[in-house]
């Protein structure tokens, strides 16, 4: 203890201070074991990557789909090594993707629906996503990965469906839609309730808007289905005026015989016309029970077109006018069509030059059909343009306008007239052409009305009859009052305004009663049924088309 | 850790510890901003931009702040290399740690992982991050608590020796003593000073357990007198400064040990990160 003491105490206690430097307990064997766990977890990782399968460094396991890879225990079956997994291997199974140009490539997702290679040609310079920039595996078995986050396409796109764009038909055309026809849905739509004594507004839109066979959409519209069937517009009743007939410095229609002699293609028909069904009159001549489409005054206006122009145009080649085609395909399908019908009327000949002539042309027309099928093919409307390039007298203008306005006085009745030609009528009812709308799925809980109509349009008939109104029918006016004071001309009037007519704003072809983004957004929420951007667009529109493609991989990369 | 009370009886900070506070609390605030600017604009995923943002940055973080000890046993070499102040390296190493735990949250866009070596991962850095936070718990609380309410101070790797020194005390005056003073060694004192004892008692109120246990000694006391009172007197107090240095000897142990918790587990995550670097560069 003296000993001890001699160094000194320190406390109350008077406890002895060390005697020497106290040298702390090292704690080098917690770095030492950390090291040896670290390495031995190296061993593991090491062991698992280069022996076993590869589960210890994988990032989760894969989907379903792809879990019979992940049992081969390769990672290369998608994995390439120093880069990431590439679409190369995806393409393995899935068709061609790797250049970006098919199927499952970028350059599909921007030609889309559309079908417009400027599109394309426009994110040319876009880096290929690559199939794992929207597919994320690794993220368990039930993982779904074709269920992409709406974050993926706001890469490219607008953030959500708040930010949506006002759909494009309404956009474009500002407020109001052009269907080529002279179609008032009002007017139609009181008719059949009236004519059928309907309990249901709604039963009179499926006359004509008629399911196709998934039911999402509707069967294109058709004269003979949807417009004579039911004995409305009838044909074989209705007769043109008497029209002078065609000579040499005269203005005038071309007679059946005319026609036939002239051996224009096309005009077979001509030859087994009936000539009671042309009456002359001092020296004009009319077509009774006129058909739909008659090829007499179809003809007769390709003729009056002809004096207004130089030369011939593809124009020609359709029955109506390119008018502001959305789809250019289908007026060069068109034209094929009809030349084909013009092939197949020359097949009966004798002429063995025809004959000939008649097989170049049809390997002609069969490599234009493929040639339309490839979607990287550039295909324009404006070939069709007919330029009126040949100036005439005002007496022959006046003329040639009185005979058009003859010819096509009951075609007028519903259909537009312009340029001398039928303004083509959008038949498939397709306003939607990016995105999908399943009809079906929405009249299990919705009625037609319930979005086809108000909106903001209540406005106009509940409140203030000049109040800005959109391009949709207003619901209102299907059951507005009829003013029927005058009997000769009967007139649709405002629900609370008797005096005020309406039919001049509200029942011309341009409403065709189309919901807005607005309407869809007062269901389709993301707490409500769903806003996500897949809910309405694919990212893949054709990917059941995917060898189709494929064969046109050659070609696109030579565009 | 414990802060430095002046003159005017104020907390006076340490040096640094402001500006690093304020840089953290920055860093902080940029880093909700841009997670908040990433769930509007983008998804919060490891793989796109923003996740492999927030993942190099993680792991950044994660090696500075693993270089701490290294720091730490390279005192004169840092000094000579100018490589800063340890109590630098150690509020990096602390803010940093934080951070690195919050960037590690959005890499993963704050989901559970799905693969063996993710899960690994996750656990690893959050029990680094906990265990981390545990003692930076400790070291703010214990210093306090033993320094407050205990008469004694004492390092931890002599308390056995000093223990010792005690018993041997005790012993001795139980020897000379008269009877009662003999049965209270016999009873009480000796089997205490057996050993020195870590209880959880002290950490829950290291003076106030001690203070209960003595209430025997100043009953017997009052009973005796002259003397024995004096040997009882004397045996209290030996009993006493034991029973400190077991609050000693538990607390300080809980001062060190809970790097046992933090570094080997830190150093397997340093390794797993390397591996999950190398997969995510090579696949």
């Amino acid at each position: 203890m003296a000993e001890r003491d001699s160094k000194g105490t320190f406390s109350d206690r008077r406890l002895p201070v060390a005697q020497k430097y106290v040298i702390p307990i090292s704690r080098s064997r917690m770095v030492w074991g950390g090291l040896a766990l670290a390495g031995v977890l190296l061993l593991l990782v090491a062991v698992d990557a280069f022996v076993g399968d590869g589960d210890v460094i994988s990032a989760g396991p894969v989907s379903r789909a792809h879990a019979a890879l992940e049992e081969r225990g390769s990672c290369d079956s998608c994995h390439v090594a120093l880069a990431s997994a590439s679409s190369e291997k995806c393409q393995d199974c899935h068709g061609f993707v790797a250049d970006g140009r098919s199927a499952f490539g970028h350059a599909s997702h921007v030609l889309y629906q559309s079908s417009d290679l400027q599109r394309v040609t426009d994110h040319e310079n876009d880096a290929a996503l690559e199939c794992t920039a929207c597919h994320t595996e690794h993220q368990g078995r039930d993982a779904n990965i074709t269920e992409v986050a709406d974050a993926r396409c706001g890469n490219c796109h607008f953030g959500g469906f708040d930010e949506h764009p006002q759909f494009a038909f309404a956009r474009l055309h500002q407020a109001k839609e052009r269907p080529g026809l002279a179609f008032p849905h009002v007017k139609h739509v009181r008719k059949l309730v009236e004519k059928n004594d309907l309990a249901q507004i709604e039963t009179a839109c499926l006359y004509c808007h008629q399911s196709d066979e998934t039911g999402a959409g509707f069967v294109d519209i058709d004269f003979e289905m949807h417009c004579s069937s039911k004995g409305c517009h009838a044909q074989g009743k209705e007769k043109t005026p008497f029209l002078p007939t065609f000579a040499a410095g005269r203005p005038g229609v071309l007679t059946p015989e005319m026609i036939a002699r002239s051996g224009r293609p096309g005009t077979s028909w001509a030859k087994l016309e009936d000539p009671t069904a042309y009456p002359w009159e001092d020296g004009q001549i009319r077509k009774l029970a006129q058909l739909h489409p008659d090829p007499w005054v179809m003809e007769n206006l390709r003729h009056l077109a002809r004096q207004r122009r130089s030369g011939p145009v593809l124009a020609d080649l359709l029955l109506s006018s390119p008018g502001d085609a959305h789809n250019a395909r289908a007026l060069y399908a068109e034209a094929i069509e009809t030349l084909s019908g013009w092939i197949d009327e020359l097949r009966s000949s004798p002429d063995k030059q025809v004959q000939k002539d008649l097989e170049w042309a049809s390997s002609m027309l069969e490599s234009l059909e493929r040639q339309l099928e490839n979607p990287f093919e550039l295909a324009s409307a404006e070939a069709f343009e007919a330029l009126d390039d040949v100036e005439l007298d005002p007496a022959t203008e006046e003329a040639l306008d009185e005979i058009e306005a003859g010819l096509t006085k009951w075609c007028s009745e519903c259909h537009g007239v312009a340029n001398g030609a039928i303004v083509r009528p959008q038949a498939d009812q397709e306003m939607l052409v990016r995105a999908n709308f399943d009809h079906r799925a929405h009249a299990l809980q919705q009625g037609c009305l319930d979005c086809h109509s108000s909106g903001y349009n209540a406005g106009v008939c509940e409140q203030d009859p000049s109040a800005e109104f959109d391009w949709r029918t207003p619901f209102c006016l299907y059951v507005s009052p009829m003013d029927t004071s005058d009997p000769a001309n009967p007139k649709l009037v405002h629900p609370e305004r008797h005096d005020l007519e309406v039919a001049d704003d509200f029942t011309g072809p341009e409403w065709v009663n189309l919901p807005g983004v607005e309407s869809c957004r007062s269901c389709h929420s993301s707490k409500e049924a769903g806003d996500s951007c897949t809910t309405c667009h694919e990212y893949h529109p054709h990917k059941d088309r995917g060898a189709h493609l494929s064969r046109f991989l050659g070609e696109g990369d030579e565009s | 850790m414990s802060a430095a009370v002046g003159m005017s009886g104020r907390r006076r900070e340490r040096p640094g510890a402001r500006l690093w506070r304020n840089l953290f609390s920055v860093a902080l605030v940029i880093l909700l901003a841009t997670g908040l600017a990433n769930l509007l604009l983008s998804e919060m995923v490891p793989g796109n931009i923003w996740g492999i943002a927030y993942g190099t940055a993680a792991a950044t973080l994660m090696i500075g702040a693993a270089f701490f000890g290294v720091r730490r046993r390279m005192m004169h070499s840092a000094l000579r290399l100018g490589l800063g102040g340890s109590r630098q390296w150690l509020y990096f190493h602390l803010y940093g740690g934080l951070l690195f735990l919050l960037l590690m949250f959005m890499h993963t866009g704050f989901r559970l992982p799905e693969g063996v070596l993710g899960w690994w991962m996750w656990l690893l850095a959050v029990w680094t991050g906990l265990t981390g936070l545990l003692g930076l718990a400790l070291q703010q609380w214990i210093p306090k608590a033993l320094g407050s309410g205990l008469g004694l101070e004492v390092h931890y790797d002599r308390i056995p020796e000093l223990v010792a020194e005690l018993r041997d005390r005790a012993e001795e005056l139980s020897e000379g003593g008269h009877d009662p003073v003999r049965q209270l060694h016999a009873r009480k004192v000796a089997p205490e000073l057996a050993a020195p004892r870590r209880s959880w008692r002290y950490f829950i109120d290291p003076t106030g357990s001690i203070h209960s246990r003595l209430r025997e000694f100043d009953y017997l006391r009052s009973l005796l007198g002259g003397e024995e009172a004096r040997d009882v007197e004397a045996l209290e107090g030996i009993y006493r400064a034991k029973l400190e240095m077991d609050a000693h000897y538990t607390l300080q142990w809980a001062l060190r040990s809970w790097l046992y918790l933090h570094v080997p587990i830190s150093l397997v995550l340093v390794a797993i990160v390397a591996v999950h670097i190398g997969t995510v560069l090579y696949y």
